[in-house]
């Protein structure tokens, strides 16, 4: 199941908190799923999801004073990929983590943010101060300093037109990265927040808008942890649906990915190809759920809608027509040597890093680590379906295209597979879910198209839910993305970033320092096509 | 492949002087029915009791409960209030008319252009 109550809860005093992790680790419990803040009245509770290979989950909880200031042991040294979720908790509940080596950098609020003010996620923090607070010091917003090295390079701007806005500092030497420093949320929407004043039944609209490509699988993760704070349980003719749009979401999302590797090597066709087979999966999802990108298919105990046997004829057919395209596109691609030269051996990595870093989805099976939630932890139709998880024996960018290129033609055949074995019932529940679930806390995993991803709901008994956590693939990748660009060259830093498939929108322009020079240089989008097609060159 | 050079140009510009646009107006008039769209919300009033059912789930607020009429409810003569969309808040999700227990609302399956469709129902446009 993926939906389930928070279980195998340990409680820990934060003197003792980092045996506890080391412990953890020791007993295979290594991924560090995220760290979760709830405000609980007089204190904080922070609450640490480690996750074994197998699927296990365990939870570490340590309270601290509901005060600013309030302070944890960092477990940085523990595991390493745990620097961002200690960041977040400390921005949006004030709780210090001593010792963390990323103290200094704001994340996911504004550097002008007061440390002393009250922290957006406690309960007495209104909208409208936080927001205030924001804009009143928002003109110091964008000023860049450069570091004591002097060579330092802003990569990506804040630029509300992007999608996804995200800052890199990148400290070089000459054309040769040094150290990267990321700074993310820029598009930070305090959806957390507006969660806890709507109704169950809204909130699987709101979260439908954490992202814009893989829309249904965070309504479908959401779904998932309130049916099961709900006890509500959805026909198996539901749990299929909402596979098959959950697999069509993967074969689309993988195809614009693989569509925009090619886009930044500066292979405009491939993105025209594989574009073009991504439009014929559209299709089919708006067969299926009645609109294309926010599907709004999934609801609490089952879907919104059915399909009937004409539609499902029709979607098979699509089906064949689409693998018939995606296989022919992916031997085009894949004989091209150009292509190859380009993406082979860069952005390396073992299974180890990506372990310590907890990197997660095809970024850490292509280091051969089968680490897949649909296999590990199955939910939907994934035990019925029988299904091998994809991996690779290599971790670089040509094998990232690989396997995602694989895993969408396996997508393809589990949606045909579906289509065929649909169990007949009925798939809409008889009423939507309107009522106030019983006070319960509960958790959901599932793997969207970029890995896995994280929903933890806390209901008080109230109509609305009283927390909603969510962690999504990209932020856990995003560290390990950022580490290994170390020793990386300018031109190969666009490759290696979309390695782990960001919404990626941040080279907008880039800006160097040379510190040799004592000059600076806007870099824009055009300038790293052409410095790639360059090394394009060179490789002939 | 249009030919090149400034001869090639110009007579690619007198060309296209004279020839009709490539593309075709849009008529709203006759517009084709989608049969997998979702559609939008259009009210039957006849059928509507006025319950706020599908105010109470609209996931964006699109909708705004408008005083059309009087109802009886035994002896007492109360407001009748019928649902107005807002197109332009309105987030397609059909949630409104899935809710609906009296099949008031029903989902138009066409694609419209907001700015030129008919002004929402229920109540002064918006």
């Amino acid at each position: 199941m993926g939906g389930r109550p928070l279980e195998n809860v340990v409680t820990v005093e934060p003197e003792g908190l980092r045996e506890a992790v080391e412990h953890q680790v020791k007993r295979g419990y290594g991924h560090l799923v995220t760290i979760t803040g709830v405000d609980a009245g007089e204190k904080i509770r922070v609450l640490y999801h480690l996750s074994s290979l197998s699927g296990d989950m365990t939870h570490l909880e340590v309270s601290v004073p509901k005060k600013v200031g309030a302070s944890l042991p960092t477990i940085a040294d523990v595991i390493p990929g745990s620097l961002f979720y200690e960041m977040e908790v400390r921005d949006l509940f004030g709780v210090r983590f001593e010792g963390n080596p990323w103290e200094a950098y704001r994340y996911p609020l504004p550097e002008t943010y007061p440390r002393d003010a009250t922290p957006p996620l406690w309960k007495e923090a209104e909208n409208e101060k936080v927001r205030e607070i924001i804009w009143r010091d928002g003109d110091a917003l964008g000023q860049i300093q450069t570091s004591a090295e002097g060579v330092s390079v802003p990569f990506g701007p804040y630029h509300p037109a992007l999608k996804e806005p995200e800052h890199f500092r990148l400290i070089v030497d000459g054309e040769t990265v040094v150290d990267v420093i990321p700074r993310l949320g820029y598009v930070h929407r305090g959806i957390e927040k507006i969660a806890e004043r709507r109704t169950y039944l809204k909130n699987v609209y709101l979260f439908e808008r954490v992202c814009g490509i893989c829309s249904f699988i965070h309504t479908y993760t959401y779904v998932l942890a309130a049916e099961s704070v709900a006890k509500v349980e959805p026909s198996r003719r539901a749990e299929w649906l909402r596979t098959l749009v959950a697999e069509l979401e993967r074969v689309h999302s993988h195809l614009l990915w693989i569509g925009l590797v090619g886009y930044w090597m500066g292979f405009d066709t491939m993105f025209m190809w594989l574009w073009g087979v991504r439009e014929k999966v559209m299709d089919v999802l708006e067969i299926v759920c009645g609109n294309r990108v926010m599907k709004g298919f999934a609801t609490i105990g089952g879907t919104v809608r059915d399909v009937t046997d004409s539609q499902l004829e029709q979607v098979k057919r699509a089906l064949r027509e689409i693998e018939k395209q995606a296989s022919d596109v992916m031997e085009r691609i894949l004989s091209f040597d150009l292509f190859i030269h380009r993406t082979r051996g860069f952005g390396e990595f073992d299974v180890e890093t990506a372990r310590r870093m907890c990197a997660v989805g095809p970024y850490r099976r292509i280091t051969g680590d089968p680490y897949d939630i649909r296999k590990v932890e199955p939910y939907g139709a994934y035990q019925e379906l029988g299904f091998e998880p994809i991996t690779e024996k290599r971790a670089d960018a040509y094998h990232s295209v690989l396997v995602r290129l694989k895993e969408t033609m396996q997508s393809i055949e589990m949606c045909r597979r579906i289509a065929e074995e649909l169990p007949a019932g009925a798939a809409v529940p008889q009423r939507f879910y309107m009522a106030s679930p019983q006070p319960g806390e509960a958790v959901a995993r599932t793997e969207a198209p970029r890995g896995e991803l994280f929903y933890f709901i806390k209901s008080a008994g109230k109509p609305t839910p009283d927390r909603v956590k969510v962690r999504t693939p990209s932020l856990a990748n995003m560290l390990l993305a950022a580490t290994l660009l170390r020793g990386a060259t300018l031109s190969d830093v666009p490759i290696i970033f979309t390695m782990i498939d960001p919404c990626f929108s941040c080279t907008d322009r880039v800006l160097v320092y040379d510190v040799r020079t004592r000059t600076a240089r806007m870099l824009r989008e055009e300038d790293f096509i052409k410095m790639s097609r360059k090394r394009w060159a060179s490789c002939e | 492949m249009p030919k090149r050079g400034a001869t090639g140009m110009l007579s690619e510009a007198l060309r296209r002087l004279v020839t009709e646009p490539i593309t075709e107006p849009y008529v709203v008039e006759d517009l084709e029915e989608q049969p997998h769209l979702r559609g939008r919300p259009l009210l039957i009033p006849e059928k509507c009791t006025g319950c706020r059912l599908c105010y109470m789930v609209c996931p964006s607020s699109a909708i705004t409960m408008v005083t059309v009429g009087t109802r009886r409810v035994g002896q007492r003569e109360v407001p009748l209030q019928h649902p107005r969309f807002d197109y332009f808040r309105c987030i397609y999700c059909g949630m409104c008319s899935y809710v609906c227990t009296f099949k008031a609302i029903e989902l138009e399956r066409k694609l419209v252009p907001l700015h030129v469709g008919p002004k929402p129902s229920g109540g002064e446009g918006a």
